[in-house]
């Protein structure tokens, strides 16, 4: 299914992205989609529904480190008939870094081997080149939604939080 | 009307004749040598594999891999070749072949087949022979099956014997 003309013709020609590493891997958001960016006790007082990003997708054997956990509440329309209130939903992601001003000229797709596999997520939707490293982008409105309510701090299963940073 | 030019005993039409027909013989030998196909050869845990040269866009030092999280472990992740972002398969994970020992000669092959791309992660290249198209012959019943799935031919290579594998098979078997 296409865009609309005229909706894509609204588009703007740059984005601004949040980039973050998580595992070492720098990924980024457009900034359209985040609400807050809040510490990790906080969100957890305001009772919001934090998906920490490794939990999202596999990052490789053995637990995930975040060095400095922040929590980004997800902008959005609420999914109607779910009970998924996104706008109460919000995302881990370590080591917030800078905010980068990307043109849509410079986005990639995902390479097609990648996108073309089955069961390949939608969330990384494409990525960009900064300072000669591949910045990978995720769109937080495509995260699979979750059956199970879950509130508070994240679980601590496979999860390892230092202090640095906070 | 009196013709000036001097007699040459080199230029008689004998000899033209002569230089005529062994240009005709060398034409007939070179089409009879048969048509040849362009071919990349590697290595793989110590074996040589080819791809079809026409596949086989770049060939490149090992770069930076970035993860790409959610990936299975033959696809270790994306490079950037020179501003161009590029996923990366580990062929001999697929192969179900131990990784490279020496990673300092690992090359990537950029290959395109059916509308698909990608560095293809390879433990050297050999060569980039033209070989005759006839030389290539079907591939032995022995190999593994985890290997012959992806096999198109073998060949035979400075008395080494060259696995033909074929890209358009190992980009499908990732992607259905």
């Amino acid at each position: 299914m296409t865009a609309p003309a005229r909706r894509v013709d609204q588009c703007s020609d740059e984005m601004h992205i949040l980039v973050f590493t998580v595992q070492g891997v720098i990924m980024g958001v457009d900034t359209s989609q985040i609400g807050e960016i809040l510490e990790v006790d906080e969100a957890a007082t305001r009772g919001l529904r934090i998906r920490p990003i490794h939990e999202e997708f596999s990052f490789g054997a053995g637990p995930v480190t975040y060095k400095a956990p922040k929590v980004i509440t997800i902008k959005g329309r609420t999914a109607k008939g779910t009970g998924d209130h996104r706008s109460s939903l919000a995302a881990m992601i370590d080591r917030p870094d800078y905010i980068a001003e990307v043109t849509v000229d410079s986005i990639q797709g995902v390479p097609s081997l990648l996108a073309a596999r089955p069961g390949a997520s939608r969330a990384i939707w494409g990525a960009f080149v900064r300072n000669g490293d591949v910045i990978l982008l995720l769109d937080l409105l495509k995260l699979p939604p979750r059956t199970a309510s879950v509130s508070g701090k994240p679980r601590t299963r496979g999860f390892d939080k230092t202090t640095e940073g906070l | 009307m009196i013709m000036n030019e001097p007699f040459d005993e080199k230029c008689t039409s004998d000899v033209v004749l002569e230089k005529i027909g062994r240009r005709q013989e060398r034409a007939a030998v070179a089409d009879g040598e048969g048509e040849t196909v362009k071919v990349v050869i590697f290595s793989l845990h110590g074996h040589l594999y080819a791809f079809y040269g026409e596949s086989v866009k770049k060939l490149m030092p090992p770069l930076p891999v970035y993860y790409v999280p959610g990936s299975p472990d033959f696809i270790p992740g994306v490079i950037n070749v020179r501003g161009q972002i590029e996923s990366v398969l580990n062929i001999t994970r697929l192969l179900g072949l131990p990784d490279a020992q020496n990673p300092k000669s690992s090359r990537i092959a950029v290959a395109e087949k059916d509308g698909i791309r990608s560095g293809i992660l390879v433990d050297s290249v050999e060569d980039v022979a033209d070989i005759p198209i006839d030389s290539i012959k079907p591939p032995l019943g022995t190999l593994p099956p985890l290997i012959k799935e992806f096999v198109s031919g073998e060949f035979i290579y400075r008395d080494s014997l060259v696995i033909l594998l074929d890209i358009g098979r190992l980009f499908r078997r990732i992607t259905q």
